[in-house]
């Protein structure tokens, strides 16, 4: 029983010196900056990235319309188009399907330039989300 | 919650929390002040999620525990022997007030050990040990009765 109270008393008065209070806690500071500046310059990386990943689907959407009227004007060679059944024609083709058509096209379009982009760009993973 | 509040908690609460890291491993205060400050990152960087009504202490120390653990998977010193540690390292304690309870708490298991310094050093409640450890209350008690028990063998020897 008195072993118990020693032992207890042994853990109850550990107060073991830990150094400078105040030294440690701007060490602490000086990693928090060290730590906000690397998200603040994630932030940034990750709104431009964002921008441009706008731009490129807008540019891929206008592209696209652009192409799919250019398709629609200027569908099939004249020799060709003889040969076709004349449902296949566009002038035939309901202008519903003509304008589904375009926004589809636009839209892959504009995928595809925003995939193109996510590839390309450059990874910053490494940087911004270190293994804490 | 903000980046000073956030220091303000750390500052009243650092104490016994390196405290605590320092039993935990042993008297190594080199691994302790490392484990230490990375616990305090990881808090600072989870403090978005921190509940205020929550104890801070506690979520702290939640984390520091857990933060020990990872580091005792790592194949590195805390699974030397404590002699080769403390010739290796700094010591913690110059006058080697502490080295037979250092000695000692190293020698029991992880979650015993943890259990008689929260209980003993920090003064926590069997709930808030469980909350701690990832445990629940009845097998706090049990380990701390069984850690009671090892400690006082060892140091009888």
């Amino acid at each position: 029983m008195k072993q118990n109270e020693t032992l207890k008393a042994m853990l109850a008065n550990y107060q073991p010196n830990l150094g400078d209070s105040d030294k440690y806690i701007s060490n602490l500071q000086r990693r928090l900056d060290a730590i906000e500046t690397v998200k603040q310059m994630y932030e940034t990386e990750r709104r431009k990235i964002r921008n441009r990943l706008i731009v490129a689907f807008v540019s891929g959407g206008i592209a696209g319309v652009a192409m799919a009227f250019y398709i629609m004007l200027h569908p099939i060679a004249p020799i060709t188009m003889d040969q076709l059944p004349a449902q296949w024609m566009v002038a035939d083709v309901n202008i519903i399907v003509k304008v589904l058509a375009i926004t589809v096209f636009s839209v892959l379009i504009a995928i595809v330039s925003s995939l193109f982009y996510q590839i390309f760009k450059k990874d910053y993973s490494a940087v911004t989300s270190p293994s804490w | 919650m903000t980046r000073e509040r956030f220091i303000e908690l750390v500052t009243a609460e650092q104490e016994p929390l390196r405290r605590f890291l320092l039993a935990l491993c042993g008297g190594d205060r080199a691994i302790s002040e490392d484990i230490a400050q990375d616990a305090l990152v990881k808090a600072y960087l989870a403090s978005g999620e921190f509940v205020e009504h929550y104890k801070f202490r506690t979520w702290l120390f939640k984390i520091a525990y857990r933060t020990f653990l990872d580091y005792t998977k790592r194949p590195h010193r805390l699974a030397e022997p404590l002699d080769e540690r403390i010739e290796g390292g700094e010591r913690a304690d110059a006058t080697f007030r502490y080295e037979a309870l250092y000695h000692a708490i190293d020698q029991l298991p992880e979650q015993s050990r943890a259990a008689v310094l929260l209980y003993h050093i920090e003064g926590y409640s069997f709930g808030d040990i469980a909350t701690i450890t990832h445990s629940n209350p009845i097998a706090v008690r049990q380990r701390l009765s069984r850690g009671l028990r090892q400690l006082k063998k060892i140091l009888e020897r």
